[in-house]
């Protein structure tokens, strides 16, 4: 009983399938039509040859084949833990764009060199087009559009793994970015320093002393397995009271699981300035002041600065935890 | 001055068409980066006119910047603007309320839902059509639960559809809020979020234009064939179907193409609000409530107002944007109010 | 000429019947009141002869065809469904609802020709609401409301009017107006069929009379037929006293029924 003036439903669910499909194969002239992804975990970006003279190759963490075909004159870091890879690395007057926590007091290990140089921010495609810079460094988390985009303009992008999960992917990322940067000179000497300092740690406990069990709490998440702090953890010659507990990655955890596992040490953290009033509002609760931790003094609360970074500025976390852990070194 | 309907009637289109083309300008030529006047031109004219305009004068930046950042962004804000608009009539005209538009009814929400499982599952990957055919699917599912909940008898009162809007949005946005918590790593969560619930057109491109823009003309094209049946059913369904419209048959369609125009615009600028209760409104006030203006102009002036709202959401607080749904929302919840307030006196006989 | 009758008629809705057995026959020129108390189903009866509400059991049939079988744009050439009120939550003005009645008559994309325009015009004149034709229809008082739904109705060209309680919200005056113009449109040839309340209208306008109760018809024919005292008490149970009016219109007097004499 349909009059004659009307679309039926499914002429209109068809018209829109046919739209819908003839986009779908219109892609075969397109290209495929691209839309944000997430990025999920994925293997480690590598160089294929350790080849110093140009030009340089390496592969990225996407499969993406890069061709440095000169030295690197103006870099450009996407993300907080990357900007502290290249300050490290490179003349701090050829880093031309930073992410917006280098210049986060609360977090960066870089803020001075930034606040003297002031590159730009990377979060918008336009100013980094802009920029132009020989070379922009993007971490696992970087939005694809906005590295696509910047593909497009003719800068190489080039992302890096950056959800370390081991000391030893830190020390790797240390050499490869020297190696794309032409800072492969400090790279060495850097890379040198951290492993440095992990020996260090290694060797500060004492023979026959039982591993410290060791929970890390900030913002109500822990550590579990699988990640940087836990591989600290035991480089320290600690025991990871979240990996104990089948914890992996970051998980939420509430204070009565932490009173129940009863760690030997609490370590956390808090913006610069805070860790005091972090450390009493850590006290305060009552689950968390009846571990052994609390009861012998042991809750420590790093500035962001020292426990958040996954960069070669790890080292001072490993020298600061093996020091409370350990007490000073003999002779140090 | 009473200006006559028919006078608006001419004067009102032309209006609407310049502030499109002129909001159209500006968003292409106002951004983060200066960009000469004249560079851009010479890119726009570059892409459309290739054989009268020389690759060697545009710097490749300069390239980037205007063809794959500003003037796809522009048209998605253009699209994404009509088809809200041209949505929050047609469920005006659905619901016989001047209140309903697609957040208030929870029907963007459903959009958003649709999107994020697509998203989240992966499936967006496979197909870049996946996104706006699975918000399509999320926002006409609430479009028909909202309907069904808030229609008796041929009414809709006020009250139980913004109940029922409300009520709906809140679980479908509660959904949607869960299922990204659990898929991304704690720091993306928020971003994510933010966009999805907030809406935002950064980092837009032609993808975005491809997904988006077919469909919302199919759904726009489909409206402007119910204009006429919408003029009648708006006065109740029994006397529209005394006078000849097949009503039920129009309801579904109409529903259909309300959803997919949300879906689409949800899909690729998450959920901006506002944007289908002002511009009908206003449109209305100089072209009257006949569809077969009312539909179009909604369509123009939705554009160019997103336009306009987007260059204000990145031209506010350089250098971060703000989310395009506050700075509507910031124009539209007081509107809502005093709508809802005109309401409650026209209410009584 | 046009017809329309119900055969049988019977509706029911979740497990109620609102109407059965109903069979009533609508003729060009004459004006049928359907009469009976609140809730007795003429409403319905209305809608189910003007093709909106499906027959659970007989049928309804326009020039011997089953409405079931016609597309709406064709029942609406033919009969028009005038309610008792419409939704006002837009401003559309008086030419342009009335504008409306022409609908089923024009293509999806087909303007409004130089004939709809006409006929929308005499509409307005007929039913004397040409005065505010171009006013939005929520600044209208109830009287003009209802005469503008009758213009529309008018603008249709349909040969059969179905009015639904067109004197409910009405004056004495904009009353009698309205029930003058159905009596000549019936003259005109029109059939007609008003569901009333107000019997006293009835004496004075219809030719034929149907009185509903609880979805039965219980009685059809002219009015001394159907508007019995027997009838009225059984329907509406009031006792029920005829008076003659000065030009010779019977009138009914009613009195609430007491347990034994007056």
């Amino acid at each position: 009983m349909v009059g004659r003036n009307t679309l039926s439903i499914a002429g209109v669910l068809g018209m829109i399938a046919g739209v819908a499909v003839a986009l779908h194969f219109a892609q075969a002239y397109t290209g495929p039509l691209e839309i944000p992804r997430t990025i999920g975990p994925y293997g480690t970006a590598n160089f294929t040859t350790g080849d110093t003279a140009y030009p340089r190759r390496a592969i990225d963490a996407e499969g993406y084949r890069i061709k440095i075909s000169r030295p690197v004159k103006t870099i450009g870091s996407q993300s907080w833990s990357i900007d502290e890879f290249v300050y490290s690395l490179v003349p701090p007057q050829s880093v031309v764009a930073v992410s917006e926590n280098a210049y986060d007091r609360r977090y960066s290990n870089v803020y001075e060199w930034a606040e003297k140089f002031r590159p730009a921010i990377t979060a918008n495609p336009e100013v980094v087009l802009k920029l132009n810079p020989d070379l922009l460094l993007v971490s696992s988390t970087g939005r694809s559009d906005f590295t696509d985009l910047v593909k497009n303009g003719g800068i190489p992008v080039f992302r890096l793994f950056t959800a370390f999960t081991s000391l030893d992917e830190v020390g790797r990322t240390i050499l490869l970015v020297g190696y794309l940067t032409g800072g492969e000179v400090a790279a060495q000497r850097v890379h040198e320093e951290f492993q440095q300092a992990i020996q260090r740690a290694k060797k500060r406990r004492p023979a026959g002393a039982v591993a410290p069990r060791i929970l890390g709490y900030t913002a109500g998440y822990s550590y579990g397995g699988q990640t940087l702090f836990d591989d600290i953890v035991r480089a320290a010659g600690g025991t990871n009271v979240g990996a104990e507990n089948g914890l992996r990655g970051y998980e939420a955890v509430n204070t009565e699981q932490i009173l129940h596992w009863n760690p030997e040490w609490i370590i956390s953290s808090a913006a610069q300035g805070q860790p005091d009033s972090v450390l009493r509002r850590l006290m305060e609760d009552p689950a968390i002041a009846l571990t052994t931790a609390a009861r012998k003094g042991q809750v420590l609360v790093l500035e962001n600065n020292v426990f958040l970074p996954m960069s070669p500025f790890t080292r001072l976390f490993l020298d600061v935890l093996s020091e409370a852990l350990y007490g000073t070194a003999p002779g140090a | 001055m009473e200006l006559p309907r028919e006078h608006k009637r001419i004067i009102f289109p032309g209006v609407v068409i310049l502030l499109l083309l002129g909001s159209a300008l500006a968003g292409i030529t106002i951004g983060s980066t200066d960009v000469a006047l004249k560079a851009t031109f010479r890119v726009v004219g570059l892409k459309l006119f290739p054989f009268w305009f020389s690759a060697n004068d545009v710097s490749r930046a300069d390239e980037v910047i205007v063809w794959l950042i500003r003037v796809p962004r522009t048209i998605v804000a253009a699209f994404v603007g009509a088809g809200l608009a041209m949505a929050g009539a047609l469920m005006q005209g659905l619901f016989r309320n001047s209140l309903a538009e697609p957040n208030v009814v929870g029907v963007a929400s459903g959009a958003v839902l649709g999107a994020v499982i697509v998203f989240i599952s992966g499936i967006a990957v496979t197909s870049a059509i996946a996104l706006p055919l699975a918000a399509f699917c999320g926002a006409l599912l609430a479009l028909m639960l909202v309907y069904s909940l808030a229609t008796r008898g041929g009414t809709t009162p006020v009250s139980t559809l913004l109940l029922s809007g409300i009520a709906l949005a809140a679980l479908l946005q509660a959904i949607s809020s869960l299922l990204i918590s659990f898929s991304i790593i704690n720091w993306q969560i928020a971003q994510e979020i933010l966009f999805w619930m907030m809406g935002g057109l950064d980092s837009r491109t032609w993808t975005h234009v491809w997904i988006s823009a077919p469909f919302i003309t199919l759904a726009m094209l489909v409206s402007l064939y119910y204009a006429r049946d919408l003029d009648l059913l708006v006065l109740g369904e029994e006397p529209a179907a005394a006078l000849g419209v097949e009503v039920e048959s129009s309801k579904r369609v109409i529903i259909v193409a309300a959803a997919l125009m949300t879906g689409s615009a949800v899909a690729v600028a998450g959920a901006v609000g506002f944007v289908g209760l002002i511009v009908p409104h206003v449109v209305r006030l100089f072209v009257g409530p006949g569809h077969r203006a009312l539909l179009p102009m909604s369509a123009l002036t939705g554009g160019a107002f997103l336009i306009l709202c987007d260059l204000l959401a990145r031209t506010i607080h350089p250098p971060t944007e703000i989310r395009l749904g506050i700075i509507t929302a910031t124009f539209g919840a007081p509107f809502f109010l005093f709508l809802l307030l005109r309401n409650r006196e026209v209410s009584r006989p | 000429m046009s017809s329309l009758a119900a055969i049988g008629l019977g509706i029911q809705r979740s497990d109620r019947w609102i109407l059965r057995d109903v069979s009533l026959e609508l003729c060009p020129g004459i004006v049928l009141a359907v009469v009976g108390p609140n809730g007795s189903g003429k409403s319905t009866l209305l809608r189910s002869m003007a093709g909106l509400w499906r027959a659970t059991e007989g049928r309804v049939v326009l020039d011997e065809r089953n409405v079931r079988d016609l597309g709406r744009i064709e029942i609406a050439k033919k009969i028009s469904y005038v309610p008792q009120e419409i939704r006002l939550e837009f401003d559309f003005s008086v030419r342009e609802i009335v504008l409306m009645g022409r609908y089923a008559h024009r293509g999806r994309f087909e303007r409004e020709t130089r004939e709809d325009l006409r006929v929308t015009d005499e509409a307005l004149v007929r039913a004397d609401v040409m005065h505010v034709a171009d006013r939005p229809v929520t600044g209208l008082s109830g009287g003009e409301r209802q005469r503008v739904l009758i213009a529309r109705s008018l603008a249709t060209r349909a040969p059969i009017l179905l009015l639904d309680e067109p004197t409910a919200n009405l004056d004495v005056d904009h009353s009698l107006d309205v029930l003058e113009l159905c009596r000549s449109l019936a003259d005109d040839g029109h059939a007609v069929a008003i569901a009333t309340h107000d019997l006293n209208a009835v004496q004075r306008f219809a030719d034929r009379v149907a009185l509903i109760d609880a979805g039965r018809l219980i009685s059809v024919g002219t009015r001394e037929t159907v508007l019995t005292a027997g009838n009225l008490e059984r329907a509406f149970r009031v006792r029920s006293e005829t008076l003659v009016g000065s030009d010779g219109t019977p009138l009914l007097l009613f009195h609430r029924k007491t347990a034994g004499g007056n």
